[in-house]
């Protein structure tokens, strides 16, 4: 946590001038001219992401953007993929036959990221020396993947049906009489497993097992429909906003809301696989999507950005978290590599509560 | 004494025979070849599979050592017993609903004088262009608990406390899985029904027995292959189903295999632990296994089910009278719950913002919003793959799928039993296992050289192999009710075995190998799991873009993307079944 705080201490005194200077220092930047040069050459870059930055539509004005501030004419071809972890089980698996991989760019999680970062099966890249407002704390330790997305657990609710005062401020709020048997969480009980790494198992135990009371059914992420319906009032945890088009600023129901004693992340990063087809315009994209311009871009798509770029949906959260004394787990891929097989059992053991 | 048996004593004959034998075996090579080859690619990803569940971390490929502890954390894991129990009860349901409904709509249409037979065949099978979540959601709509319509009406009516139906149980499950796989019951069996010789049937009737005993004495036990084929591979489909346990059971804690499966492969945390998939795979094997001896026991005494000979096979239709409406009005209702509300959820959805029941207030929101935002170069891309896939898989399928029948039912091969075990465990092995065994198969024995891997061909490869447990199973059934004395007229006039199948069986299995290949199209329209799986820049298919789109909480969008599609498939499945139609009735007429 005081590493965070550090963080966004540092970000908010330079964030600012390094994203005022950024054109000016990529300009004098002999790296990265090498580096426009080299995804020049390579042309197409091939993407295989769900529905991350805005899918298909999102591709193009990507595309566009990044032709337009290096210079180049390179295409990005987009496929819908299946979903994060299998995507990374598959860079594995093409990396050990010794197989391009499917996708030049690989969008994970930080729970995804360490069996990919464990097997060196991502490419370890100096991205500051590129992009210099890449920090240290937006990139892993290794430089195998950087930060482009913050997403924030909480809950999903139907605005429609929960009143104002009745969304809840923290976990203990969620358990109402009225509401047993119509809330909702996942088969996967996500972010339960991070919140016991945070918390312990003794605190998280009971608050897993008190879900499992009271909830009515098992939803996927991204099953946000069967809220809206009405069918649940509320998702707990839910796997992070991804996509706002069902919130009331688009006519929507549903809105979410982060929870004052679980405030927690999920935090989405890139990493170029080392048998990346195009690993040069791999970089560059990703390097670009990390500016401010870039950021400002995958936001536009519905897609919130990172929470260590200024101006950011995700900065502005967790500038409102901190204000209000709230204080924020945000549990990084090195931190979870040490963990692999004892967060596997945390997960195996949270999935039999919530079936119940 | 046989006509062959005549003959294979005289001299020269004899020698006619030999030469002939030559030519044949040559011909029966051919067809063991044919037959081979899919069923070979069957075993080798079979192994592949049973070596995945033996890794320790089958992530980590050839650098994982070998372990059994899947199996142990699966079978030591009692709440997968409650899931089985879910799994079967599920399944049996399913199988009831979709073999009555199924194979009375069959009957209608290929045994009575039912009028507008066409417009049956259409709705029989419109309703499988249909994403079956839609179904599913559908069906939570109109008899939830809490969001049901029949429901709230009925609580309203009556003023009641709680809701009198739920839809959310086992039984309910499998009542909706049942009601979308009858138009599979339907494919299957109404070509046996067609091909039905009704001599047996008129007997009994002319001996005064009764319609009824006479179809359930007569008619049903001539049809058991057929029906017992049909109601395996339906079950084993059950077993497996994905979509309505993940909408309606998982909403309601209820698990099935393939929701527990789905947990697994697709956590939101982690890497997928294809591992306990593997050992689940082998679970399902067994169980396979154990049905296709059943199937065997019945197909051993084949001969009893021969019923088209070539002297008196003359297939009559059964009057219906003035019940012929009534008829009409069952396959209406079955329309309308099975395929017409499914559809009407897929229009209703495309012009929503988001999902929501049918109401008076929801129709404010309506839009073609999500119309305007469908990609069209990528559901372009995604529509050359499927089609290019529902082209070449039917065709191949049917293809091995007729070898493997031949040698099956018609050979006198020791290893037929064996051939025909083969060919239906690609059906009992979760599709998404398949599909790692044929990925893990593509990427480190198949040379780099070869194309395959990340292009249309593994796709079809998998769907085909899949495949072909559906083709043998309805072949066989065909096979077994065309009496060999037709083969051995032609074997007498001196036709060899491919020629014998080109120009005397072929015919006869018209009716089927169209079924079967419309059935296969549509089947490779709909897959998806593999599909999605095996996605690359190469070979991405339409569902596998409607499922990302559902997947995200973009139902709009998915639901106006299989409009487009379905609208863009439709005219040629009416123009087929409409000409398949007339060509049937005019075969009928000659």
């Amino acid at each position: 946590m005081a590493r965070f705080k550090a963080s966004l201490r540092a970000l908010a005194l330079a964030g600012p001038a390094f994203l005022a200077a950024a054109p000016a220092a990529d300009a004098a930047n002999a790296d990265l001219d090498r580096l426009v040069q080299k995804a020049g050459a390579e042309g197409t870059l091939n993407v295989l992401w769900g529905e991350e930055f805005g899918a298909s539509e999102g591709a193009r004005p990507i595309q566009d953007a990044v032709n337009k501030r290096y210079g180049l004419h390179i295409t990005i071809n987009y496929a819908p993929g299946a979903s994060m972890p299998q995507v990374g089980s598959r860079i594995l698996l093409e990396e050990q036959a010794g197989r391009k991989a499917s996708t030049d760019l690989y969008v994970g999680a930080e729970t995804n990221l360490p069996p990919l970062m464990l097997a060196h099966a991502v490419l370890t890249i100096s991205w500051s020396k590129y992009f210099p407002y890449i920090t240290a704390e937006m990139e892993t330790a290794d430089g195998s993947a950087i930060l482009v997305t913050t997403l924030y657990n909480g809950l999903y609710y139907n605005a429609q049906i929960v009143r104002p005062s009745e969304v809840p401020k923290k976990i203990a709020d969620i358990f109402r009489p009225e509401w047993k048997g119509k809330i909702a969480t996942t088969p996967y009980a996500v972010a339960f497993d991070r919140l016991a790494l945070w918390k312990g198992m003794d605190v998280v135990r009971p608050i897993v097992q008190k879900t499992a009371e009271w909830s009515g059914g098992l939803l996927r992420c991204g099953d946000y429909d069967r809220l809206a319906t009405g069918e649940f009032i509320l998702l707990f945890f839910d796997c992070g906003r991804t996509d706002d088009h069902l919130l009331p600023i688009h006519g929507g129901p549903l809105d979410q809301v982060t929870l004052d004693d679980a405030a927690m992340t999920t935090l989405w990063y890139f990493a170029v696989p080392k048998n990346s087809e195009h690993p040069a315009l791999a970089t560059l994209v990703a390097g670009y999507i990390l500016s401010a311009e870039g950021q400002k871009l995958i936001e536009s798509t519905g897609t919130p950005g990172s929470q260590y770029v200024a101006g950011t949906s995700s900065y502005k959260h967790a500038a409102d978290l901190k204000a209000r004394g709230i204080e924020l787990d945000d549990t990084k891929p090195d931190d979870l590599v040490p963990h692999q097989k004892e967060l596997q059992a945390i997960r195996e053991e949270f999935q039999r509560l919530v079936r119940k | 004494m046989r006509w062959g048996e005549a003959i294979s004593v005289s001299g020269p004959s004899r020698l006619a025979g030999r030469l002939g034998a030559v030519k044949n075996g040559w011909n029966r090579r051919v067809l063991f070849v044919l037959a081979s080859v899919p069923l070979a690619a069957v075993l080798v990803l079979l192994a592949v599979t049973l070596w995945v569940s033996l890794l320790d971390d089958p992530n980590a490929g050839l650098k994982s050592g070998l372990s059994l502890r899947h199996f142990v954390a699966l079978y030591g894991d009692p709440f997968v017993a409650s899931a089985l129990l879910n799994t079967l009860g599920f399944a049996a349901t399913a199988v009831s609903v979709a073999m009555v409904l199924g194979v009375a709509a069959a009957w209608l249409v290929e045994s009575t004088d039912l009028p507008l037979k066409r417009l049956a065949y259409l709705l029989m099978t419109i309703g499988l262009l249909v994403p079956t979540f839609f179904q599913a959601m559908g069906w939570v709509f109109f008899l939830h608990p809490r969001i049901g319509m029949l429901n709230r009406w009925l609580m309203a009516l009556f003023g009641l406390d709680s809701a009198p139906i739920n839809i959310a149980n086992v039984v309910g499950m499998g009542w909706v899985e049942g009601l979308g796989l009858a138009s599979l019951a339907f494919i299957m069996t109404s070509p046996i029904l067609r091909m039905l010789n009704p001599a047996l049937e008129e007997a009994a009737l002319v001996h005064g027995l009764g319609r009824w005993w006479t179809l359930g004495h007569v008619v049903a036990p001539l049809l058991q292959p057929a029906l017992l084929a049909a109601a395996i591979y339906i079950g084993v489909i059950a077993l497996a189903t994905f979509d309505v346990p993940a909408v309606i059971g998982l909403g309601n804690k209820i698990f099935t295999f393939s929701t527990l499966i789905y947990v697994r492969v697709t956590p939101e945390t982690g890497l997928p632990d294809y591992g306990v998939v593997g050992a689940l795979s082998a679970a399902l094997v067994v169980v396979s296994l154990f049905l296709s001896c059943w199937y065997f026991r019945v197909i051993r005494l084949a001969h009893r089910y021969q019923v088209v000979e070539g002297r008196n096979y003359r297939p009559m239709r059964t009057s219906l009278g003035g019940k012929r409406w009534l008829a009409w009005v069952g396959l209406g209702g079955y329309f309308i719950l099975a395929q017409g509300m499914p559809l009407l959820m897929v229009i209703w959805a495309a012009l929503l913002p988001y999902f929501q029941p049918l109401s008076i207030a929801a129709l404010s929101h309506v839009t073609l919003k999500n119309f305007a935002s469908v990609d069209w170069s990528l559901l372009l891309r995604g529509a050359i793959n499927t089609l290019t896939l529902m082209v070449t898989v039917p065709t191949f399928a049917v293809l091995f799928g007729l070898a493997i029948s031949w040698v099956v039912v018609r050979s006198r091969a020791r290893v037929r039993f064996a051939f025909d075990l083969v060919a239906f465990l690609p059906h009992a092995i979760p599709n998404l296992v398949f599909a790692l065994a044929l990925v893990v198969f593509a990427l480190f024995v198949v040379p780099r050289g070869v194309p395959f891997y990340g292009t249309v061909g593994i796709i079809a490869a998998a769907y085909v192999l899949v495949r072909i447990s559906l083709t043998t199973r309805v072949f066989n059934g065909a096979l077994l009710q065309i009496h060999r004395e037709l083969e051995d007229v032609a074997y007498i006039c001196g036709m060899r075995t491919l020629q014998t199948l080109w120009k005397v069986i072929l015919p006869l299995l018209v009716p089927a190998i169209l079924n079967l290949w419309v059935w296969c199209a549509l089947l490779s329209y709909r897959e998806l799991t593999m599909a999605a799986f095996m996605v690359s820049q190469h070979n991405l298919t339409v569902p596998v873009i409607i499922w990302g789109f559902w997947n995200t909480g973009h139902s709009g969008q998915a639901a106006a993307a299989s409009l487009i599609f379905m609208a863009a498939l439709a005219p040629f499945i009416a123009l087929y079944w409409g000409l398949r139609s007339r060509a049937n009735l005019e075969s009928l007429d000659a």
